[in-house]
């Protein structure tokens, strides 16, 4: 048997073969091709043709393999046309026709490869993904008898809830007509929800605490004054997000420290009333993000499709139907691992595991206010994920490559994660930590290479092995400070 | 009833913790002052439920600071929280569901159905079909032959139940199962119905039953997780349906309530082994360096939750033992192994789960879910549906000996079946050796063991076909009322504001609780 890729002779590499003389490979099994086992990745390949000859095929017969060519296959089966089946004269003749005679498929076909070069250039960066556009028809639905599909009562238009403000006088009735009431100076929703949200977001919690439900359902907001000239400057500033969250982050009231008395944490637990600085652990995109920008390996590349950092094996595969295309959960290699966290893959059966348990969501549905929990399992995975161990052991050897005795090292760390000095007293806890661990790795080189081996970025050969791993345990104690894992 | 009844009664909307302050209505003109009343009283309670302290899942993080002695003035609110105390006396205190994805014959199974014998391949009567309408799997087919069990059926037990040869370990336990052979759903397809009745809704994003347990009930172990989903490997893989999150997620809970997925080997829960080079005596010093900082910055600080930082590394620290020693089989008897057959030694197994779910009940795990896939033989089910009993009876029949003989099955509720049932004529050619049957969502049969369930009974009927219920239907809200109520929890009680609605496991429409089988 020989194999040929695209018109030329394959790479064979046997694996078993105990096929004798006389044995047949005849069989009544159907033959899958890159289906060596269940959890092969070729499994997910498609193959755009696959030829099999019972005959060795000449060399200028190979050549043409890759290029179909029916009509030369039938005549070099039958060089008498008149010998031909109708069914050959049909295919010889429509090639024919198509191909040589008929001007509009002709100036088609000579399309197509200018149409394929555009569209590879389009799709480069990422899939092609849908749009919507307006019907040239006007959409409506049908108001349903008690939800029956066959009981349609009144016919119905789009259109706002009238309470709030009129649809804009000669509006089209469409998303158009719709996005300028949203921003009509009359209609007062969308600049405090928008406000309210970013708010929530620079200070842990929206003014109006249920920011998903500004109605009547929702809670009061606590500062119904400021929530309302908020709206009014971010509307009038042209809808300028960036230069509100500058307004938000240069506000005394944010600026405030975050530490509280214990009247002021009796009177108000929750920060309600925001006599002091915002507080609250971070976001599990933000922490991995953290993690990976102070080790030094947040590849900070913008756009294109999505990437699959590390997660452990068989995650997938315990939801996943044997014929998903989702099926196989493989890692990338190289910058992949160290994207931003906006751009990890997520299959919604199956989130990425490490930033679910810190409360991401399956984006089934939609969510305004994410939970903020606090269990066990975030310690494994700020401690243990390979993720944050390499992201520790890389921050371990910047702090041994920016030099100096231990207490340098330290400070370098401690400006690194916490943006601060440290306190004498702490500095003495962790050199208290430190010297076991040193002691450890020096006693155990065959430890120190474990540790050094999990991630995918080499150590600096330039280091010593042991120091590197004491380093990387003091990298991982900043890297699971609560003041680190907090804003 | 108003929500002001409810003592279960929280605010939520979606995918928030109640952590945070709750509204007040007490500036609201024109609400009425009794209601503004009725609020005061509620925030009051509030206050006991923790304000501005995050929820430690998987744990009763109050009752842990107050073991250790560390609580600070500050969080004395937290510590305070009182334990959720059902609505009346619970008969379960924990359950086992057998999850039998993709959802066996009831024709093989508990649904004996002789007079089928004397119509083999004559077609369905229109008079019983009436007027379903059917898959697009089976819609087009020319004629509906009725195809009997190729499997006999026999009696056993006390009961005289009929059991299928397909089941000869379940059928020597028989006398502690009560069958329910009424059981019905809208859902004809699976991701609908296997929602409907993990979450008691079609549409995702719903909480599952374990998590509205975990929420009504919290934790009888804080060093374990409350819910755990155990996936198992598939004896066969042919029709095998997708799960996903969505059937143990926690919906508008909060995430604390969703389930732990259990993996199989070592490392059970995700990243709970140190990595390589990091052995416990050096975990213990990053630890103890790590929350030395943390209780230096809590002084400067004062915020509770850097408290609740402490003891999550220390919890994390103690979980690094007590999890290897649950999955450490090494100190089962040899008894463990005859009782639930050689391949519970190997992990991922719907044996080696079935022996875990056990470890799990004797630790205080609340609500432990197994999943086994591939029960959905719309073609070759004389095959399949053999391959899949001989894979999950001697283990069911197992885990059912090893609770009753512990002393544990009067308080541990066994759940057993899938999602809907299948059709009483063949999908595809009937011969003597081989059918198929397709989805059928008016009547499928399940059965309940232990847990306050009344043992060596059955309960409802469907027609000579089991197309059609003829008698006491149990909908999958009846269903999930009477798990509740077995719980001690009124299922029109146990609410949440969510959407609009103090929303419920059993949705809006009557739910009854199955008083019949109640022991």
């Amino acid at each position: 048997m020989k194999l040929y890729l695209n018109g030329k002779p394959a790479e064979v590499e046997v694996r078993l073969d105990t096929l004798g003389p006389k044995d047949s490979i005849r069989t009544d099994a159907a033959t899958h091709v890159g289906r060596r086992d269940d959890f092969n990745p070729m499994r997910e390949t498609r193959f755009q043709d696959v030829r099999i000859y019972r005959r060795a095929l000449a060399a200028d017969e190979v050549a043409r393999l890759p290029f179909e060519d029916l009509a030369a296959e039938i005549v070099a089966r039958q060089p008498d046309p008149r010998k031909w089946t109708t069914d050959a004269k049909f295919v010889a003749a429509d090639r024919f026709y198509l191909g040589e005679k008929d001007a509009e498929t002709i100036s088609l076909a000579s399309a197509v490869a200018a149409h394929d070069t555009a569209f590879e250039a389009l799709t480069r960066d990422g899939p092609a993904s849908l749009i919507a556009i307006e019907k040239t028809t006007p959409a409506y639905s049908d108001i349903l008898k008690r939800g029956d599909y066959y009981a349609r009562l009144e016919r119905v238009e789009p259109g706002v809830p009238r309470f709030l403000s009129n649809w804009p006088a000669g509006a089209p009735r469409n998303r158009r007509g719709l996005a300028e009431w949203l921003l009509s100076a009359e209609q007062p929703l969308m600049a405090r929800v928008s406000v309210n949200r970013i708010w929530q977001e620079v200070f842990g919690r929206g003014l109006v605490e249920s920011a998903g439900d500004l109605g009547v359902m929702g809670d009061r907001p606590s500062h119904p004054e400021l929530l309302d000239w908020l709206a009014v400057e971010f509307r009038e500033s042209g809808w300028d997000v960036k230069k509100f969250y500058r307004l938000l982050v240069t506000s005394a009231t944010y600026r405030q420290s975050a530490s509280a008395t214990a009247a002021q944490l009796a009177k108000d637990p929750g920060n309600k009333l925001l006599g002091r600085g915002p507080r609250y652990r971070m976001d599990g995109e933000m922490l991995r993000d953290s993690a990976l920008a102070a080790a030094g390996l947040l590849v900070e590349k913008i756009g294109g499709p999505s990437v699959k950092p590390y997660q452990p094996p068989g995650i997938w595969e315990e939801v996943a139907m044997p014929e998903s295309n989702t099926k196989t959960y493989v890692p990338d290699k190289g910058e992949g691992l160290y994207r931003r966290s906006v751009y990890t893959f997520w299959k919604r059966a199956s989130p990425p595991a490490s930033l679910e348990t810190f409360d991401a969501t399956s984006r089934e549905v939609v969510c305004t206010r994410r939970a903020r929990t606090n269990t066990p399992l975030q310690a494994f995975v700020t401690m243990n994920d390979p993720q944050w161990v390499e992201a520790a052991r890389k921050l371990g050897e910047r702090a041994l490559q920016a030099g100096g005795r231990m207490e340098q090292r330290l400070e370098f760390l401690a400006r690194a994660t916490l943006a601060r000095p440290l306190t004498p007293r702490e500095g003495a806890a962790l050199v208290k930590s430190a010297e076991a661990f040193r002691t450890k790795y020096a006693a155990d080189p065959a430890a120190a290479a474990a540790l050094l081996a999990v991630g995918e970025s080499k150590p600096d050969p330039a280091l010593a092995p042991a120091e590197v791993a004491q380093w990387t345990l003091v990298a991982s104690q900043f890297l699971n400070l609560d003041e680190f894992l907090t804003k | 009833m108003t929500p002001n009844d409810n003592p279960f009664a929280r605010d939520h909307d979606l995918c928030s913790d109640h952590c945070g302050e709750h509204p007040t209505v007490w500036d609201l003109p024109h609400v009425p002052l009794g209601l503004k009343r009725e609020w005061l009283r509620l925030e009051t309670r509030r206050q006991f439920l923790g304000k501005g302290v995050q929820a430690l899942g998987w744990a009763g993080l109050a009752t842990l600071l107050g073991r250790n002695g560390v609580a600070q003035a500050a969080e004395s609110a937290m510590a305070t929280r009182p334990a959720l105390v059902p609505n009346f006396a619970p008969k379960a205190k924990r359950a086992i569901y057998l999850f039998m994805a993709g959802s066996p014959s009831q024709f093989e199974t508990w649904d004996y159905k002789p007079m089928l014998y004397d119509m083999v391949d004559k077609d369905l009567p229109e008079s019983v079909r009436g007027g379903q309408v059917l898959t697009g799997m089976t819609a087009s087919q020319a004629r509906f032959p009725i195809a009997p069990s190729i499997y006999k059926f026999a009696q056993h037990g006390k009961a005289g139940h009929w059991v299928s040869e397909l089941f000869p370990h379940t059928a020597k336990v028989v006398d502690e199962l009560c069958i329910l052979k009424s059981l019905h759903t809208e859902a004809i397809n699976h991701e609908p119905a296997i929602l409907q009745i993990t979450t008691g809704n079609m549409f995702p994003g719903r909480p599952s039953l374990g998590s509205w347990l975990s929420y009504g009930l919290g934790a009888i172990n804080e060093e374990l997780p409350t819910f755990v989903v155990m996936t198992s490997k598939m004896p066969h893989r042919t029709n095998v349906q997708a799960l996903s999150n969505r059937l143990w997620s926690s919906g508008f809970l909060s995430p604390e309530h969703a389930a732990v997925a259990l993996r199989a080997g070592s490392d059970p829960v995700l990243h709970l082994n140190n990595p390589k080079g990091i052995d416990g005596d050096v975990r213990r010093a990053m630890i103890s360096g790590v929350n030395d900082l943390n209780r230096q910055l809590f002084e400067r600080v004062g915020d509770p939750e850097i408290n609740a930082r402490i003891h999550q590394y220390e919890m994390a620290f103690r979980m690094q033992t007590s999890v290897p020693e649950l999955t450490d089989f090494s100190n089962e008897p040899a008894s463990t192994w005859d009782l639930y057959g050689p391949k519970a030694k190997e992990p991922g197994t719907y044996a080696y789960n079935c022996l875990m779910a056990r470890r799990l009940a004797e630790r205080g795990v609340r609500f432990t879910q197994i999943f086994l896939r591939s029960w959905d033989q719309h073609s070759n089910l004389p095959k399949n549906i053999r391959l899949m009993a001989e894979e999950s009876d001697q283990p069911t029949y197992a885990l059912l000996t090893d609770l009753k003989r512990r002393g544990l099955l009067d308080d541990t509720l066994v759940i057993w079946g899938g999602e809907f049932g299948r059709t009483c004529y063949s999908q595809g050619t009937l011969t003597a050796e081989n059918y198929g049957r397709d989805h059928h969502p008016r009547c499928f049969s399940m059965w309940m063991a232990g847990g306050g369930i009344k043992p060596g009974t059955t309960f409802g009927e469907t027609d000579d076909f089991s197309y059609n219920i003829v008698k006491d239907p149990v909908h999958i809200r009846d269903l999930h009322a009477t798990i509740l109520h077995l719980f001690g929890l009124d299922h029109n009680r146990l609410s949440v504001k969510f959407g609009g609605l103090d929303s419920r496991l059993t949705g809006v429409l009557p739910a009854q609780v199955i008083d019949a089988i109640l022991a």
